[in-house]
């Protein structure tokens, strides 16, 4: 595998493996991170409520210890106002002024928290004064002021026996001008009833509300800063800021107050009840109302707002450290989380990579498996087949799935199935991997049942299930066919050498020139009685003439081979003899030459080619004799043709001019005479026409063509019908009797047959003539029949003849030459001519042309 | 009827006579030249030997060749004929007894006119010799003589 396979691998690995891990790691992610974000959430609401809790009981505990000042406070009037001295000095006067000053005294020197206590009458006079004074020091006033126009004297003087009266909580104005350092005040006044029960005046005493408010400022709040004390206007008493306080003092602080700090918290706190919280932008409030009076008898103007306030920063700063916290973890967790995913995705990665690489070997062996050429079955120790490839599946005609499962023995002929188990077993013993049944022909069997020779091997296959035994098969049907065809063939040539009744050999040449190889007619040929002593023999031996030999091997090694050389060798026996040798030069591996030859004895042949050529000059004088001959044979023809006839025509022209001329001077007899010598005369020359004819037709040379014989006989019997006209004729031709031979020689026959049905009939009131064809096997027969004169079949044998006649030459004319004419026409085209005839039931001549 | 001569070729004196008797039968009148061998019947066509100084131009009617002479046969006589530019012309009849095929072939080859055969029967003879003259003295019309 080269370069880019590694580092596709590579690559394909580390995206499954990160994918690997994301699919391990976001969740758990995700998961932490809600069990974060809820365990925040729980925590930041902790936070909360115990800010609210805290805020709470800071609240409760401020509202408590107001309660409890004031309570002392109202308790503290209501004593005053029914102190003794009191009540004497307003039923005797005089001492009971002076005991209750003394008593006065005493009392606010102990309390030390109010700033003044007096005693005012109906009319606001001022009875008596104890002030506190800045030398912290209670001193009855030396200069009474009349009081009656102030609110707290009339508020008060309207009030029943045991009714108090709260003034706001304000700033001491002395002198028109707000004290400084300033001195926040709280008067509390209750009307004076004497013994007999009539209002006499009041007791206001002015609390020095710096106290209430230190002890505030003592009680922790939710934020650094105490608590706030507001009253129903909004303005603060107690605030975040002192420069905030008391604006109702002070004109230009008219817009700091709370509804302007906080407006959403003001609002919010005009639509609340009682008490309670809420949380608006501007942090977290927890508040009651502080109404002085509300088990007492009275009237109050000092109603006021205790507030808690946790700032939205505070809050959030106390939750902000939880998510660090959070935050924090978190990280270390998802940190964790992501190291145990990729261990987790890594080890994943890696056994998929091995499944994945198994199934690939797993594929790449059965792909092995299955291009292997043979078919492999693999079989377990109870022979068990339990992986095929495909060409098992082929070769024995099944399924891969009809294989699985079953014993090998299917695969193998019933009667080899106790031999296959104990090579087996024997395989099982020495497992080594071989080729079983060395030696012996093994056979499948398919699932047709067909048996197939084949060689089978076996080797272990150590697998972690045990051996197994893997099981090549070759079909060697084709080979063994192979073989068998090499076989046959080796057997054929073997016995086409050894059958051949010329001598083949295989030699090498050269000083030592031996056989190699001998054919038994080797054996014949050199009169040897076995091979071994023909092989044994030099080859020097068998030549006569050392010279000879030399020729012959030089021209067998200048051309490679000879062919029909002759040379007079010698057998074993020392017999001489001709022998025509062919052969070829050879060079085997070794490049050594030899030769492979055929070796005749024509030494028969040569006696016969002698012979041959003694008759052949023999036969050579004769063709000339012959020659000569049938020159004089056609001089004589033309001798015959032109001086028989001249004479023949002088007897017959000048018997012809004696009749003329001097016919009146003979007699019956002597014209009668003369007639004959004319007829005679006639005679002849038609005897020497016919004669001409027959040796024409011997000295013809044949041309074969197509001769279409119907038309040829009809031509030539009109023109023997013209030559007597009157005579009745029925004359039948078969149509297309067609063969090959010559027209002309072929035209004669049909003259002379035809011409002597024509004249045999001569005597019929009708003559019907028949030209026809008789198939008998493949040789077509040709006749011509007439209802003639006919013959007696005793003399047919002569009938051929030249010369010969049936009949009288009164009764038909004829030289008897045509058919012997006719004859020998046929005979020419290799034919036969005979016929069959009855006297007077006419005749038929047949012939064959081929 | 044309006056001119007939060349009769002719060795056979019986042949002769009964040519002669034939034409006679048959009332031609013309002369009759017998050659009784083919140089006599050369000699006459090209005023050689025994007829020297004869008018060469005057062509007989017809030549009547037979094939089988002395000294110089009928065929080769017919070939000097038809050789020569002044009787390449003349009308020459083969009167034969020969009926082979190569006689004849020969015979027109080398530009005979007509090939009759002498028949045995003196009867048809006379009727040949009838028609010959009718047909060679009476009928044809030999070609213009070119004078040179």
């Amino acid at each position: 595998m080269g370069e880019f396979g590694h580092t596709g691998t590579v690559k394909g690995w580390s995206k499954q493996f990160t994918i690997r891990l994301l699919r391990l790691w976001l969740p758990l992610v995700l998961i932490l991170g809600l069990v974060v974000v809820l365990l925040y959430r729980h925590q930041a609401n902790h936070v909360a409520t115990i800010a609210k809790v805290n805020g709470r009981q800071w609240v409760k505990t401020a509202e408590h210890t107001i309660n409890a000042e004031l309570d002392q406070l109202r308790s503290d009037v209501l004593y005053l106002a029914e102190h003794t001295a009191l009540q004497q000095w307003l039923t005797k006067g005089g001492s009971g002024a002076q005991q209750f000053s003394r008593d006065l005294r005493v009392f606010a020197a102990h309390r030390g928290r109010y700033d003044q206590i007096r005693f005012i009458d109906l009319q606001g006079r001022e009875q008596l004064r104890i002030d506190w004074g800045s030398g912290r020091q209670a001193h009855l006033a030396p200069q009474l002021q009349i009081k009656a126009d102030r609110y707290y004297v009339r508020n008060t003087l309207a009030l029943g026996q045991g009714e108090i009266y709260i003034s706001p909580f304000d700033l001491n104005i002395e002198h028109g001008e707000i004290e400084n350092p300033i001195k926040p005040i709280i008067r509390l006044g209750t009307p004076v009833f004497d013994e007999q029960g009539r209002k006499r005046g009041l007791i206001v005493v002015n609390y020095l509300g710096q106290r209430l408010l230190d002890q505030l400022a003592n009680i922790p709040s939710g934020s650094d800063n105490p608590l706030w004390l507001v009253n129903l206007e909004g303005d603060w008493l107690l605030g975040p800021d002192p420069t905030l306080e008391w604006g109702f003092m002070y004109p230009q602080r008219t817009s700091t107050r709370f509804e302007h700090v906080f407006p959403q918290a003001w609002i919010r706190l005009q639509q609340m009840p009682q008490h309670g919280q809420f949380s608006v932008d501007e942090g977290l409030f927890i508040y009651t109302r502080i109404t002085p009076l509300q088990d007492a008898a009275g009237v109050s103007d000092a109603d006021w707002i205790l507030i808690d306030h946790l700032p939205a920063a505070v809050l959030a700063q106390r939750t902000a450290s939880i998510t660090h916290q959070l935050a924090a973890v978190f990280i270390i967790l998802v940190s964790l989380l992501a190291v145990m995913s990729g261990v987790i995705a890594w080890a994943g990665e890696r056994r998929r990579q091995n499944e994945e690489s198994l199934r690939a070997s797993e594929a790449r062996f059965r792909g092995l498996l299955d291009s292997a050429p043979d078919p492999i079955v693999i079989v377990d120790q109870m022979d068990c087949i339990s992986l095929v490839n495909a060409q098992a599946g082929k070769t024995f005609g099944y399924t891969s799935e009809e294989l699985l499962g079953q014993s090998i023995e299917i695969l193998i002929p019933a009667r080899f199935h106790k031999a296959f188990i104990a090579n087996r077993n024997r395989y099982m013993a020495d497992r080594t991997t071989r080729p079983m049944g060395k030696g012996t022909q093994l056979y499948g069997v398919r699932k047709d049942g067909g048996e197939l020779p084949v060689e089978i091997s076996l080797s272990p296959l150590k697998t972690d299930q045990g051996t197994l035994v893997t099981i090549i098969i070759r079909d060697i049907t084709v080979r063994k066919q192979a073989e068998e065809a090499q076989r046959q063939v080796q057997t054929r040539y073997r016995e086409l050498v050894h059958n051949l009744p010329v001598g083949v050999c295989r030699n090498t040449s050269g000083e030592h020139g031996r056989f190699l190889e001998v054919n038994p007619a080797m054996l014949d040929i050199f009169e040897a009685t076995s091979s071994e002593q023909l092989l044994a023999c030099p080859l020097s031996d068998i030549y006569c003439d050392p010279a000879a030999r030399q020729v012959f091997l030089d021209k067998v090694m200048c051309k490679g081979y000879v062919n029909s050389e002759e040379l007079i060798l010698k057998t074993l026996r020392g017999r001489k003899f001709h022998a025509a040798i062919t052969t070829a030069m050879k060079r085997d591996e070794n490049n050594n030459i030899y030769f492979d030859g055929l070796i005749e004895d024509i030494s028969a042949r040569k006696k016969n080619e002698h012979r041959i050529q003694r008759l052949n000059a023999s036969l050579h004088a004769r063709s000339v004799e012959l020659e000569a001959s049938n020159k004089e044979l056609e001089a004589f023809s033309y001798s015959v043709s032109h001086d028989l006839r001249t004479p023949l025509r002088a007897m017959d022209g000048f018997s012809r001019t004696l009749l003329k001329d001097y016919g009146d001077q003979l007699d019956e007899r002597g014209r009668d005479r003369l007639d004959r010598i004319r007829a005679a005369a006639q005679r002849m020359a038609a005897l020497i026409d016919d004669l001409l004819k027959l040796s024409r037709v011997s000295r013809t040379e044949l041309k074969r063509e197509p001769v279409d014989l119907t038309q040829l006989a009809s031509k030539v019997m009109t023109r023997l019908q013209k030559t007597e006209p009157d005579r009745a004729l029925r004359f039948i031709v078969q149509s297309d009797l067609v063969t090959q031979g010559d027209v002309h020689l072929l035209q004669v026959v049909l003259e002379n047959l035809l011409g002597n049905a024509w004249k045999f009939t001569g005597k019929r009131p009708e003559a019907v003539i028949e030209v026809g064809k008789e198939a008998s096997g493949d040789e077509n027969t040709y006749f011509v029949r007439d209802n003639g004169a006919g013959f007696d079949m005793a003399h047919a044998d002569k009938l051929f003849g030249a010369f010969q006649r049936l009949h009288d030459v009164r009764d038909f004319a004829g030289t008897g030459i045509g058919l012997a004419t006719v004859q020998r026409v046929i005979h020419k085209h290799g034919g036969r001519i005979w016929s069959e005839s009855t006297v007077d039931k006419g005749a038929t001549f047949y012939f064959t042309v081929t | 009827m044309s006056d001119k001569a007939i060349l009769l070729v002719e060795d056979n004196p019986d042949d002769e006579l009964l040519t002669l008797d034939a034409f006679a039968a048959n009332r031609i009148g013309n002369k009759v030249v017998v050659a009784r061998n083919g140089v006599e019947a050369l000699d006459y066509l090209f005023g050689t030997g025994d007829w020297a100084g004869r008018d060469v131009m005057d062509w007989p009617a017809v030549v009547l060749l037979d094939l089988k002479l002395p000294k110089i046969d009928g065929l080769e006589v017919l070939r000097r004929v038809r050789a020569d530019e002044r009787t390449s012309m003349l009308p020459v009849v083969i009167l034969t007894s020969s009926i082979e095929d190569e006689d004849r072939l020969k015979g027109y080859s080398l530009g005979a006119n007509s090939y009759v055969r002498k028949p045995v029967d003196f009867d048809e003879f006379v009727n040949a010799a009838g028609q010959l003259g009718l047909y060679w003295l009476l009928l044809n019309q030999t070609p213009p003589a070119s004078r040179k």
